[in-house]
C-alpha cells in the first residue's frame, strides 16, 4: 500500500459526501473510500455510493462448472486464426464465433449447447 | 480442500488457463472462470493482483444492460490511458470445478472505452478472498475468509 493518505475530511458532515463525489471525479477512488470508511456510519451519504464504495459481498454457490481443458487448449492453438472475434466453445468444438458479443449469444440461443458454453473475446 | 492449521482455508478449485498467446513473455496470466448473473456462459477473466479494481469488458457491460444507465462520474488509470467510467456493484460466479464455487456482489469499473478483457482486481473483489494456485497442475484455489 502507499504512504497515509492526507483526506480532506472536515468536521462538517454535510460535505462530505460532496468530496467523496470529488474524489472519484478525480479518479481518487481509494482515497474516496477511506473517506468513507473514516467517517462512519452515521454521516449522511448517498446509500447507492456507500454501496459502491464498500466491499464485496461473498456467500457460497451452488453453481458449478466442469474442468475447461480443452476449450483451453482450444483457446491457445487457436488464437491467432480467431483474433479479435468472439467464441462460444464447448470442449475443443467452436460452437460460433461473431464479431460481437451480442451476436455471438444470439447465435448460441439458435443452438441451444446440450452444456453450458464457454465463450471468450480472443483480442 | 485446502486446509491451515486444521481448519479449511479454501473451498473451491477451478483449472485455470495460464498464457494468452498475445503476450509471449513467460510471466503468469492466470485466466479463471467466472459466471454473471444473467448471463449463462462461462467465460475467462484474469486474476491481477496488481490491478487496484476489477474492470469490466463494454460488451459484457452492454450485455448486462450497465452502459448508457448514467453518465460517467469518475475515472481509472489503466494500460490505455485514464479512461471514464462508473463503479457498479455486478453479482458473479468464480465457478469451482471442484468443492463450493463463491458468488459475489463485487464492484467493477464500468466503461464503454474498455475493450481489454474483464479483469479481477485486489479491492473490492480479491481483498475477500483466500486464494492459491497450484501452477504445475494450473489449478486455482479460492475460499472466503473466515
Amino acid at each position: 500500500m502507499s504512504a497515509p493518505l492526507h483526506l480532506r475530511h472536515t468536521e462538517d458532515p454535510s460535505d462530505v459526501e460532496q468530496q467523496i463525489r470529488s474524489l472519484l471525479a478525480e479518479g481518487r477512488i481509494w482515497e474516496a473510500q477511506e473517506l468513507l470508511k473514516s467517517v462512519g456510519d452515521d454521516v449522511p451519504v448517498d446509500p447507492k455510493l456507500r454501496d459502491v464504495l464498500g466491499p464485496a459481498r461473498v456467500r457460497k454457490s451452488d453453481l458449478k462448472d466442469f474442468d475447461r481443458s480443452a476449450e483451453f487448449r482450444w483457446l491457445k492453438t487457436n488464437w491467432e486464426a480467431y483474433q479479435g472475434k468472439w467464441v462460444a466453445l464447448l470442449g475443443e468444438d467452436l460452437l460460433a464465433s461473431s464479431d460481437t458479443l451480442q451476436e455471438l449469444r444470439a447465435r448460441l440461443a439458435e443452438l441451444h449447447p446440450k452444456r453450458r458454453p464457454l465463450i471468450h473475446h480472443l483480442i | 480442500m485446502l486446509t491451515l492449521d486444521g481448519e479449511p482455508f479454501t473451498t473451491g478449485r477451478s483449472r485455470f488457463l495460464d498464457h494468452h498467446p498475445r503476450f509471449p513473455e513467460p510471466t503468469a496470466k492466470v485466466f479463471v472462470k467466472i459466471i454473471f448473473a444473467g448471463l449463462d456462459e462461462a467465460r475467462v477473466a484474469q486474476v491481477d493482483t496488481a490491478a487496484a479494481y476489477s474492470i469490466l469488458e463494454a460488451d459484457v457491460a452492454t450485455d448486462l444492460g450497465l452502459l448508457g444507465l448514467q453518465e460517467p462520474w469518475t475515472r481509472l488509470s489503466t494500460r490505455v490511458g485514464v479512461l471514464n467510467g462508473q463503479l457498479i456493484r455486478i453479482p458473479v460466479t468464480l465457478v469451482a470445478d471442484e468443492g463450493e464455487s463463491l458468488h459475489l456482489d463485487a464492484v467493477f469499473f464500468v466503461s464503454p472505452d474498455w475493450r481489454g478483457g474483464t479483469f479481477l482486481g485486489y479491492t473490492g473483489f480479491l481483498d475477500r478472498l483466500r486464494i492459491a494456485l497450484d501452477s504445475p497442475a494450473n489449478l486455482f484455489y479460492f475460499g472466503e475468509e473466515s
